[in-house]
């Protein structure tokens, strides 16, 4: 059964226009047949990456939103993985509503936060602006109440 | 609401969808090191830090955010 997907792709920055475009054309083709209205592409251009892929600083970032099946998206990943030029490709399933384009601000989303708990740290203590917490490596380790960490 | 105290959670304050392609974001919730920031810095619930962790594993994979592996430090 299809599914809805989004798919980021970086490509090589140094690919010639017409090439880039006939990878992409190729790309998307193994996932959804031509004129499927379910495909939306998002070009982000040219950016530099946070750090260097390869020998390259520099990436082109696509981002593709469709409904496939899942045989098509194998075989859309195995032809992304076989192009050297392209440096990364990253498939998540159902994606959320209205990322394309990344929100600085909110927008009212009928997000279902509704049962979020309260969180579970009582004494918030002032955490004075540090950006450079020694923090521990866990991402969600429970919240120590007025423990300060020392540097 | 109910819960607001000094600090709250930002995604669930402003009703923020977490989206790994918002290098704003990920930016603001990670220090300069590249590390996530702990909840009791942030505020933030443990349902979003789960998610923001998630999120932001993906942009470093993407090269959105500096990539730390966690066996660093
Ligand atoms: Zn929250």
């Amino acid at each position: 059964m299809a599914r809805s997907y989004e798919t980021v792709l970086i490509f090589d920055s140094t690919l010639d226009e017409s090439v880039f475009e006939q990878k992409l054309g190729r790309l998307k083709g193994a996932l959804v047949d031509d004129g499927d209205e379910s495909m939306t592409v998002t070009q982000w251009g040219t950016r530099k990456l946070a750090y260097p892929i390869g020998k390259k600083e520099q990436g082109t970032y696509v981002i593709l939103r469709y409904d496939t099946e899942p045989d098509r998206l194998v075989e859309f990943e195995r032809l992304a993985k076989l192009d050297e030029q392209v440096m990364r490709q990253l498939t998540i399933v159902d994606p959320i509503e209205s990322t394309i384009v990344p929100a600085t601000t909110s927008t009212d989303e009928p997000a279902a936060t509704s049962t979020d708990e309260p969180a579970t740290t009582s004494t918030d203590e002032p955490a004075a602006t540090s950006t450079d917490e020694p923090a521990t490596t866990s991402t969600d380790e429970p919240a120590e109440p007025g423990v300060e960490v020392q540097e | 609401m109910v819960y607001r105290r000094k600090k709250t959670c930002h995604f669930c304050e402003n009703k923020v969808v977490i989206d790994y392609k918002d290098q704003h974001m990920l930016d603001r919730f990670t220090n300069d090191r590249g590390k996530i920031l702990p909840r009791r810095v942030t505020g933030t619930c443990a349902r979003h830090q789960r998610r923001l962790a998630t999120a932001i594993k993906r942009g470093r994979f993407l090269a959105l955010i500096p990539y730390l592996p966690d066996h660093a430090l």
